[in-house]
């Protein structure tokens, strides 16, 4: 299964290393491979260096996309994130 | 973006005395108070601001290297100083690793984009390999100039 989905990072200081972090604990809570594009790339949404390459600001929008038997479950929870604004 | 845009090199370290985390932060940032870059009056309250930011989960993003950051009022503009330890600086980092590398960020209370730009560049150039064996590898004050003045050709 394979699915992807936009969202906008709404969290007032962007894609920094504390979210990006976050990010990557709950991916690796998935089997399902997660990648992150913005406009220019794609990289491994488990892999931090990857992400914080992105350099997202605040207000952007990203493309989420899940590979996997757990896809679905993968990008439901991710997608929540970004809504919460990576808030527990 | 390049990393001579923000970091200062008269202030980089290339053995770090320190081997744990504040003591290595505040070596840094007292590094830069033999510059213009920053008043002795403003150390603690930027290693206070750096700590309080550690709390929150370690900059130390793996591959022997971490970003320890802050905003502060003082700072009217992006800067950085690089430290270097060869034995290695206790750090918390995500992969449990010791840090050999430093990049230490401050920048003024209003602007988040230099910051992020400045992290998407630095991630950019430690996915190389031979970047991260130098950046690991390399002593002395002057190579180590030369290699970050050079990191921009590591950029894929």
């Amino acid at each position: 299964m394979e699915i992807e989905r936009k969202v906008r990072l709404t969290n007032s200081l962007g894609l920094h290393v504390r979210v990006g972090v976050k990010l990557v604990e709950e991916a690796r809570k998935f089997a399902a491979d997660v990648f992150i594009s913005n406009d220019e790339e794609t990289v491994d949404g488990k892999d931090i260096l990857a992400i914080l390459t992105l350099g997202a600001e605040a207000g952007s929008v990203l493309t989420l996309r899940t590979v996997g038997e757990d896809a679905e479950a993968a990008l439901d929870h991710l997608e929540l994130l970004f809504v919460n604004e990576f808030k527990d | 973006m390049e990393l001579s845009d923000f970091l200062i090199e008269s202030a980089l370290i290339a053995e770090l005395e320190a081997t744990e985390k504040e003591p290595a932060i505040r070596e840094m940032v007292e590094a830069l108070c033999t510059t213009v870059a920053v008043e002795q009056k403003e150390v603690d309250g930027i290693v206070e601001a750096l700590m309080k930011r550690e709390d929150l989960g370690s900059t130390g993003i793996g591959r022997g290297v971490a970003v320890p950051h802050a905003r502060h009022a003082s700072a009217n503009d992006l800067i950085g100083v690089f430290g270097h330890s060869a034995r290695g600086v206790e750090f918390a980092a995500l992969d449990g690793e010791p840090v050999y590398a430093i990049f230490l960020l401050i920048s003024p209370v209003t602007s988040s984009g230099q910051h992020l730009e400045a992290l998407a560049l630095i991630s950019r150039m430690l996915r190389n390999d031979t970047f991260c064996r130098l950046l690991r590898e390399t002593t002395g004050t002057d190579d180590l100039i030369e290699l970050l003045r050079d990191a921009h050709d590591f950029l894929t």
